[in-house]
């Protein structure tokens, strides 16, 4: 039985279980599934010892720092780590090693987690799946050769496989909420500002979010309770109070309006017939949870696609200009095709975007006025072979995760049922800015009330799936 | 998806980049290029009144604050 962070933390706290015995478990699934899912790129087994017993020394004196204390746990390898190499996924920074921690690694060290090593991710978060790296991609738990979504693979894949119970990851375009949704579990993309980006290697810095990963959307709470809050270092982060996540999962959803943004998945990319059904199911549970539920219209995802891709590339072009003009040979072939795109962009084509850009966010309230939640669709279906995968997929199927990069409001994958192939479905919960905590508190009663979080990737699921 | 450019333009872009690639992937970035030509052809359908936009990034902060 793999616990969520919530009740481990618990039985920690009572001295039900013993922080380095939890650590041991992850170990050994890790050492039992990682060969076939490679989610890690580097396990950490010394520090997780330490960690796990510091941790334990905590418990004992009654002096742990809260519920995250002795929690086994892994960062997206573009999280950077003092002393500990930070790779990027990429040929480019294989030997680079931080000397300093990312703000939110400090942050997560110091509430206790146990470092269990470095995550899969695709290329600088945005070249993948890619089979011409030094470290192959990240597999689906739930089928062995299938996609986990990207750019945060390899904590999609650690966390539904039980080999770390919660992880960081980063969302530009989705990379969060992609693999969530593929790899049935939950993920929260913050408010713009919220989790500062200080020492995370960035992709495009305007549409760039940190955010947690984790099985169950009260996770989320936990891990987003010790990322959240500013930082000087990072322009981008507020200045602002944090709240109590945690105590936001309790609070009523009576009398909430959700808007179904159903263009976006019945219309502009239409989803599969399961993962219309999980949408339905989901909505049914917040009626139900006293919320009224309308359709909304929103700018088409056309828009949003043309605007974020132009921004997204414009913006890595620039952070990979002088590598892709002296040492191109250095990156796999996905990633290097993506940043050439930017290359043929000009001043005027990013300037387009962001006019284009501050249009939408203004269409995108004014259609939103008395609406307190999104629901629309992650991902259209189940997770594709991973062979099947194209390097230019999201050019050729518009996102239904990059308007809210976009736009910078809160938005939550959770698993919402399974497919008929078996593998997880998923349904997205968007906020407006700084409700961070109700969307969690709606993943929260719609997760309690489906029934899916009782049921994780086996071993034997994975070896049938072969 | 908007036609390709003609490889030798595609080309020329790239190299006015100072950006030089394999042979054998050129091909398939100047297909993809359509789609991003497309994109383009979006953000350059009509706005607002240009009157209406007078800036769109800069906040000026009181340094007092």
């Amino acid at each position: 039985m793999i616990p969520t962070i919530a009740a481990a933390g618990r039985d920690i706290a009572h001295k039900r279980v013993s922080p380095v015995e939890l650590m041991r478990d992850c170990l050994s699934r890790i050492r039992e599934r990682d060969p076939e899912l490679h989610a890690f790129i580097r396990v950490t087994e010394e520090r997780a010892l330490a960690d796990a017993q510091a941790a334990e020394a905590r418990q004992a004196t009654g002096t742990l720092r809260g519920p995250l204390d002795g929690i086994p746990f892994g960062h997206k390898d573009i999280y950077e780590t003092a002393g500990i190499p930070t790779t990027a996924h990429s040929a480019q920074l294989e030997h680079h090693v931080p000397e300093r921690d990312a703000t939110t690694v400090a942050r997560l060290g110091a509430a206790g987690v146990v470092l269990m090593g470095k995550l899969a991710t695709h290329e600088f978060a945005f070249g993948g799946p890619s089979f011409d790296l030094p470290w192959p991609p990240a597999e689906n738990p739930w089928g062995r050769g299938h996609f986990t979504a990207g750019s945060s693979s390899g904590t999609g894949a650690a966390v539904a496989a039980g080999l770390v119970l919660g992880g960081t990851g980063s969302d530009t375009g989705g990379s969060i909420r992609g693999p969530a949704a593929l790899c049935g579990l939950a993920g929260l993309k913050p408010t713009y500002g919220l989790c500062p980006r200080t020492g995370i290697l960035p992709l495009a810095q305007t549409l760039d979010h940190a955010g947690p990963m984790a099985w169950t959307s009260e996770d989320c709470a936990l891990l987003l309770q010790a990322m959240a809050g500013h930082d000087p270092a990072d322009p981008g982060s507020a200045d602002r109070a944090v709240p109590d996540f945690t105590a936001e999962l309790a609070q009523p959803l009576t009398g909430r309006t959700v808007g179904v943004v159903r263009h976006f998945h019945e219309g502009d990319n239409p989803a599969s017939a399961a993962t219309l059904r999980g949408i339905e199911d989901s909505l049914r549970i917040l009626r139900e949870a006293g919320c009224t539920v309308r359709d909304v219209t929103l700018p088409s995802l056309r828009e949003f696609n043309a605007c974020g891709w132009v921004t997204l590339t414009s913006e890595a072009y620039a952070i990979h200009e002088a590598w892709m003009r002296t040492r191109p040979e250095k990156y796999g072939e996905f990633l290097r095709g993506r940043l050439a795109l930017g290359a043929t962009l000009s001043a005027a084509d990013y300037v387009q975007a962001q006019r284009r850009r501050r249009d939408l966010i203004a269409r995108t309230e004014a259609a939103t006025r008395g609406v307190d939640l999104l629901v629309t669709a992650v991902q259209p279906g189940e997770a594709p072979k991973i062979k099947a995968v194209s390097k230019w997929m999201s050019l050729e199927k518009p996102s239904f995760t990059i308007p809210f990069n976009l736009t910078g409001w809160p938005a939550l994958a959770t698993c919402s049922g399974f497919g008929e192939g078996g593998l997880p479905v998923s349904v997205q919960i968007v906020g407006k800015p700084w409700a961070d905590g109700l969307v969690l508190a709606a993943g929260h009663a719609i997760e309690r009330a489906n029934g899916t979080r009782d049921r994780r990737p086996t071993l034997a699921e994975v070896a049938a799936a072969k | 998806m908007a036609d390709p450019l003609p490889p030798e333009r595609f080309a020329a872009l790239l190299l006015s980049a100072g950006v030089t690639l394999p042979a054998a992937e050129l091909e398939d970035i100047r297909l993809a290029h359509g789609h991003l030509q497309e994109m383009l052809a979006t953000l350059r359908e009509p706005l607002s009144p240009l009157a209406a936009e007078p800036a769109f990034t800069f906040a000026p902060q009181d340094p007092a604050r």
